[in-house]
């Protein structure tokens, strides 16, 4: 398995887990059963992107996710739908921009077509 | 100064004037270029490329003007001696002041290029990070991410991306689904944002050069047109206008609509959807041909002009 799935398999699994998790509980929930080695190194990765925060439980160190899926769905959204009028991305939207006023124009020709099917 | 290069000179800026003013405007104001957005593209492209090298043109020609007359013999007298190691022989302050400046239009062009390359490759690959992280890859390869917001995109790259959001997903039947995913993918197929990528590189360098903005925001809608037409092949034209008008419909009651930095919206998305509801009737052949030949003899003449030297 590549880093990249394996990061994208611990975020997900900590991101349905509020109260944070365990390396070994990390390890024995994926489905890909890495070592728990391995997923500490995945974690270390993270932490250093400040995705993962963790924090001293006895002899072991609990893991959190910094910010919640929810959150960073809503970062990626605002950045590709340029509403930071971030241009340099240069993504080729579906849908770019809309004139308020083409939505009513749309909804008069949207059924005419309708009607034609 | 030989007054025959002068007036050659003057006539090739006044080429390129026209062709940055009325030749630009008139373009963009055209209405045939929905009916072959493909043409009209390199059309935008020849227009821009011919502007270019008529103004360095027009300096090589002041620069070499005492060396020989008429001015491509001056060229080539000029060839012979940067390949004989002495390029500035015979030229006087001015002369080195035009050649100068004609070395500089070419870099300067090569580097806002270069620069627009770098500054997008940079911005995406935060955004790839996130999308990588986030998205859940369905088994054609399509990469969803969890957002209420309907939106669909090409993240370009070695391994372009394409992105879509669960709000797209409830919104649309199977048909318009897959004909917004293959409109995207016509893009990635496409390199479309390579063939942008001058244009975005001048409209940013050039924000109050009119010609510059009309170029840009006439490229990205033709480039726009390009994946309709290639989703219309697929699923109909009525299922890729039914896609744009619902996902309009979706953003604009999610929130405030992001307004175009180009500037040039207005009436885009209508002319969309107008389109698709339409047959299609491409310009004629014999149109086409012209602009193709056009956009072939404009790099070839000033190669036609040098290549006697070097024989």
């Amino acid at each position: 398995m590549r880093l990249g799935e394996l990061e994208r398999a611990v975020m997900n699994e900590l991101w349905t887990r509020p109260q944070g998790a365990l390396a070994r509980e990390l390890a024995e929930a994926l489905p890909s059963q890495p070592a728990v080695t391995t997923v500490l190194t995945i974690l270390d990765r993270l932490a250093r992107k400040e995705l993962v925060r963790r924090e001293r439980t006895g002899r072991a160190h609990r893991y959190f996710a910094v910010h919640s899926k929810e959150a960073h769905a809503a970062d990626a959204m605002r950045l590709a739908l340029g509403q930071a009028g971030d241009r340099e991305l240069a993504l080729t939207h579906f849908l770019d921009v809309v004139d308020p006023e083409d939505v009513a124009a749309l909804r008069r020709l949207l059924q005419g077509i309708e009607g034609e099917d | 100064m030989p007054s025959a290069a002068l007036a050659a000179a003057v006539c090739l800026v006044a080429v390129t004037v026209v062709l940055l003013g009325p030749a630009a405007g008139r373009l963009s104001q055209a209405r045939w270029v929905e009916r072959s957005p493909r043409t009209a593209l390199v059309l935008w492209q020849t227009l821009l490329a011919a502007a270019f090298s008529c103004l360095v043109a027009a300096l090589l020609t002041l620069a070499v003007a005492p060396l020989a007359s008429p001015v491509p013999h001056g060229l080539h007298v000029f060839t012979r001696q940067v390949l004989a190691g002495e390029p500035l022989r015979d030229l006087g302050g001015v002369q080195l002041a035009c050649l100068a400046g004609a070395i500089a239009v070419v870099g300067w062009s090569a580097s806002i290029t270069a620069c627009a390359f770098v500054r997008q490759a940079r911005r995406r690959r935060g955004h790839r990070r996130q999308v990588d992280l986030l998205a859940t890859r369905n088994e054609d390869g399509v990469h969803l991410i969890d957002h209420a917001v309907p939106a669909a995109y090409c993240l370009p790259g070695l391994r372009p991306r394409i992105v879509i959001t669960s709000g797209l997903v409830g919104l649309l039947d199977t048909r318009e689904l897959a004909a917004v995913i293959d409109h995207e993918r016509a893009h990635a197929r496409g390199r479309h944002h390579l063939l942008l990528l001058p244009f975005s590189a001048l409209a940013s360098a050039l924000p109050h050069l009119p010609a510059a903005r009309a170029a840009h925001t006439g490229a990205a809608r033709l480039v726009e047109m390009l994946a309709d037409d290639a989703a219309r092949e697929r699923h109909g034209g009525a299922a890729v206008a039914r896609a744009l008008v619902r996902v309009a419909e979706g953003r604009a009651q999610a929130g405030p609509l992001p307004t175009s930095v180009l500037g040039a919206a207005e009436g885009a998305l209508t002319a969309r959807v107008r389109r698709l509801t339409r047959q299609a009737s491409p310009i004629a052949p014999w149109q086409r041909a012209l602009v193709y030949g056009a956009a072939l003899a404009l790099p070839a003449g000033p190669l036609a002009v040098l290549i006697p030297c070097m024989t």
